[in-house]
């Protein structure tokens, strides 16, 4: 009896303790496979060629393809997790903006079944369109949202307050546009748009050109 | 006198052309190691260089933000396709002149991609951006779960990348725990993991800065070193 005690009060916590190190251990240990993977698998040739002149050739040819992706003129940068919008030009931050981005929940139709994911989305667009006073055209969304029937007529979608006083175009159909509701900028609240306050929305349009790179992370 | 004369004159142009062969082969010999030697490191260098490079065009392709570890210009760096968007001095925490070039030899220990992904993060400390309270209302009125909305801004986490390696994020706000039986873990799993090698580096950031950090570095980012 006092073994199976012993056991139990000593031996069951000592097994208990050693797996639970045991698997925080291995997993601190663990490396990662999928770069390596991508190192040496068929996307990426680490292997120079053996002459020194065809190297030396390869290493500036790359090296030129690599600095051709960097921008030559200034860019906008939307960080999605601190909601902040920047102008930069390589190391220079020219204009640093409170913004609203994207908030990630997803709305379904209960009707149709047809469904919305309201993401900002991530990676390397260009300004493709700049707009004064613009109009939003409703999408069907904003009424099932609201609970609201979807209108039959066009003009019954257009709202000419809601993206303030200008709109600058990117991807498909997401705009930085303004807001009525300045006093949420820096949260994350909106269907896939950025909002900015109006003076950094100004300052912002008067400095894009179209075509302007945009990284958005 | 005539015969005399001219045989040390014939001697001495023996002499000096044999003295001149000698520096000249010597030179010779010279200038072939130099070159050698030169050869040897322009092509290691070129090698590590293409190395760095491949990696980053592979990275740029993805779409996604990476991390970069500059430890030559002792930088934080964000990319997304070969382009900061994002930057924060090295400031180091702790006053370890070995540690930032220890961390960055086992980081390219294993493998010849100067790449690793990040395994696993932990968030010690941290407080929120913005209040619970105000966060229910503005959910409530945008109709989404508060946790869409809610931001860390961390005191203190840590970027594992496996191997026993890792970056711990130390900023000057006053957090508090997030799980204090997942703190005891991690800081256990710390204690007993050094004995096996484990190499952490721990540096210094603004707060503002460190919640973009903590953002972005989720498992699977990929991490590029220079060094």
């Amino acid at each position: 009896m006092a073994v199976r005690r012993l056991f139990i009060y000593l031996g069951i916590p000592f097994i208990i303790i050693t797996a639970v190190l045991g698997l925080f251990i291995s997993e601190s240990y663990r490396g990662d496979d999928s770069v390596a993977g991508m190192a040496t698998g068929d996307t990426v040739s680490v292997e120079l060629p053996a002459d020194e002149k065809a190297a030396q050739k390869l290493v500036k040819q790359q090296s030129r393809t690599l600095a051709k992706l960097k921008p030559a003129r200034p860019y906008i940068v939307i960080d999605t997790y601190s909601n902040r919008l920047y102008y930069r030009d390589k190391d220079k931050i020219i204009l640093e903006a409170e913004c609203s981005t994207g908030h990630g929940a997803e709305l379904v139709d209960s009707l149709t079944g047809r469904h919305w994911l309201f993401n900002t989305p991530t990676g390397y667009f260009k300004v493709d369109s700049k707009l004064k006073q613009p109009w939003w055209r409703k999408p069907d969304w904003a009424f099932i949202e609201e609970k609201e029937a979807i209108p039959k007529k066009e003009s019954e979608r257009y709202d000419a307050e809601m993206m303030g006083d200008y709109a600058i175009g990117f991807g498909d159909g997401f705009f930085i546009h303004g807001t009525i509701y300045e006093r949420l900028l820096g949260v994350s609240v909106t269907h896939g748009c950025v909002r900015l306050g109006s003076e950094d929305l100004k300052k912002l349009y008067e400095k894009v050109t179209m075509g302007t790179p945009i990284y958005i992370f | 006198m005539q015969y005399k004369t001219f045989k040390g004159l014939l001697v001495s142009l023996i002499l000096g052309v044999a003295a001149l062969l000698i520096v000249c082969s010597g030179n010779d010999h010279v200038d072939d190691t130099a070159a050698t030697a030169k050869t040897n490191w322009d092509r290691e260098k070129a090698e590590k260089e293409y190395r760095l490079i491949q990696t980053e065009l592979w990275l740029a392709n993805t779409g996604q933000a990476y991390l970069v570890l500059d430890f030559l210009t002792h930088k934080l760096e964000l990319r997304l396709r070969a382009t900061t968007v994002w930057d924060a001095p090295m400031t180091y925490a702790e006053p370890d002149s070995e540690a930032a070039p220890e961390f960055a030899r086992e980081f390219a220990r294993q493998g010849i991609s100067p790449a690793r992904t990040i395994t696993r993060t932990h968030l010690f400390e941290a407080t929120t951006k913005v209040p619970d309270s105000i966060l229910a209302i503005v959910a409530e009125a945008v109709n989404v779960t508060p946790d869409k909305l809610r931001r860390e801004l961390p005191e203190r986490f840590r970027i594992g990348w496996g191997d026993g390696l890792f970056l711990e994020i130390v900023t000057d706000i006053e957090g508090r725990p997030v799980n204090a039986l997942l703190n005891s873990l991690e800081n256990i799993r710390s204690v007993v993991s050094r004995p096996f090698g484990s190499t952490g580096l721990v540096l210094r950031l603004d707060a503002a800065k460190a919640m973009t950090l903590y953002g972005v570095c989720k498992p699977g980012v990929i991490t590029l070193v220079i060094a």
